[in-house]
């Protein structure tokens, strides 16, 4: 795996740039998601604040702190990581099962044949699809999130949209968004490779394309999560 | 002039061999037809010419050059000069039939959109499917298809040409219509042809030398014509596609 993946980063410096290719996989990665991702942000964002609010009572007879602590979690974690599992079962299992078909039925040979370089032709744009439409979503999703939260501290806890912007601005700095997207980039990234990995030596028949899928939507989910893990250990030192 | 070179080449699959200590030449112009019972290698034998698979030990040689030691670049460029028809044809399910001929002129050659049109349209006719320009290959027939890859794999106008079963699963008039397409474009091109085939009547209708893959070898047999003369057993078995024999217990 680790020679394929150096293989993929390797032919984003090899021409041909394939533009078009980009933005058709851009449109599945990012567009077709958005609903998707929005919605799902949403419900995250209501338990957020009824969870935050249940136990700041509990423990401080006090919510005040809900926006802030609310909005920490759904930039430091929340949105990016629910983006990132999001994308792996849609996207990621998308990407196995077509390219896993692809090489079943010899077209990935075909390719080769054709003196086509297959990791150039269907890797290398489905990554920086990946890698720039996981930054968009997280950032849509963030904003979102944080949207309904601030909606839902209004109806349920009273605080008006100013006390939450304010509550909000101090708590929050701009390096918390930052990481946000970063970790997006990075989520966005691990999928295509394993997507494309386990696509690539898919076996013969209906089962071998499951497996593939199944194995993509696994040991991606893992990896973004063991990702998040050291990103945001990495990150907690720079605060 | 050997334009391919097997030595002594074994392939395997996870430990299984499939050839073994293969040593066999195609000379340029030359059309090889490869014959053999199901399972004996045909495929992998066809692939490892064309440097598809790489064998466990031995040198494959396309055009005098080692094949596992070109980098991956000089590789692409001896691959341009090859076309390849596959058993399952391997067409692109999400293009057209015009595109699927234009995809790969437009990927390697620097001819125009409107140059690579009108090529992939002479294609279209040549192959005998030009009312086929804008299905997809889904919408079209079995025989058709075969065309299509057929048109796709001399796209490129390939100096080295590999067939792995064009009859297969087709009727004997069209088997026969594509043989003939097959030898017609083969001899305006002067291409060098390996094709896998197991329809005799198809062989000698094709073949300069024959040869045959099984238990692990190539036997190399010579011009069709000297088929019924050979003394092996399994060949004589197999043109004659006797149940009994050599060949029946594997």
């Amino acid at each position: 795996m680790i020679v394929f993946i150096a293989e993929a980063f390797a032919g984003l410096f090899i021409p041909p740039i394939r533009f078009k290719e980009f933005i058709q996989q851009l449109y599945f990665v990012a567009n077709k998601s958005l609903v998707i991702i929005s919605t799902c942000v949403c419900f995250a964002a209501v338990v957020t604040i009824l969870e935050y609010s249940f136990h700041l009572k509990l423990v401080v007879q006090n919510d005040s702190m809900v926006p802030g602590f609310a909005t920490l979690l759904i930039l430091r974690e929340l949105g990016a990581i629910i983006t990132a599992l999001l994308l792996c079962s849609r996207v990621g299992a998308g990407y196995a099962s077509e390219v896993g078909s692809m090489q079943t039925t010899e077209q990935i040979d075909a390719l080769r044949m054709l003196g086509i370089d297959p990791i150039n032709y269907l890797v290398v744009p489905r990554l920086i699809a990946c890698v720039v439409g996981g930054m968009i979503l997280t950032i849509v999703a963030n904003l979102t999130c944080i949207l309904v939260a601030m909606l839902i501290s209004q109806s349920y806890l009273g605080f008006t949209p100013t006390m939450f912007l304010s509550a909000m601005h101090r708590f929050v700095d701009f390096k918390d968004f930052f990481f946000a997207v970063v970790k997006g980039a990075c989520f966005g990234a691990v999928i295509p490779l394993v997507a494309c990995y386990y696509g690539f030596r898919c076996q013969p028949g209906a089962e071998g394309v499951g497996k593939a899928t199944t194995n993509t939507v696994v040991t991606a989910s893992i990896a973004i999560i063991v990702i998040d893990f050291i990103l945001s250990y990495t990150f907690s030192y720079l605060y | 002039m050997n334009i391919i070179s097997l030595q002594d080449v074994t392939v395997a699959f996870k430990k299984h061999v499939v050839l073994k200590n293969i040593d066999l030449d195609i000379r340029k112009g030359e059309t090889l037809v490869l014959m053999g019972p199901s399972g004996h290698g045909k495929t992998s034998l066809l692939k490892t010419l064309s440097g598809l698979i790489s064998p466990e030990n031995g040198k494959v040689f396309i055009e005098q050059s080692e094949w596992l030691t070109l980098s991956k670049k000089q590789r692409l460029a001896i691959l341009k000069k090859m076309g390849i028809l596959f058993q399952k044809n391997a067409l692109f399910d999400s293009f057209s039939c015009l595109e699927n001929i234009a995809f790969p002129l437009r990927e390697t050659t620097m001819l125009s959109e409107q140059e690579i049109e009108e090529k992939a349209e002479y294609f279209l006719e040549q192959v005998g499917i030009p009312q086929a320009r804008n299905l997809f290959p889904d919408e079209i027939s079995g025989g058709m298809q075969k065309r299509l890859g057929i048109a796709r794999a001399l796209a490129l106008e390939p100096e080295i040409i590999f067939y792995d079963d064009p009859t297969a699963g087709l009727d004997p008039v069209t088997s026969k219509r594509i043989v003939e397409l097959i030898m017609r474009l083969k001899k305006e091109k002067g291409s060098t042809v390996v094709a896998v085939m197991n329809d005799m009547n198809r062989i000698y209708q094709m073949a300069d030398t024959v040869a045959m893959v099984v238990d692990q070898e190539v036997l190399v047999l010579g011009s069709p014509d000297r088929l019924s003369q050979h003394q092996d057993l399994r060949v004589q078995q197999f043109i004659h596609g006797r149940a009994e024999g050599p060949l029946s217990t594997l």
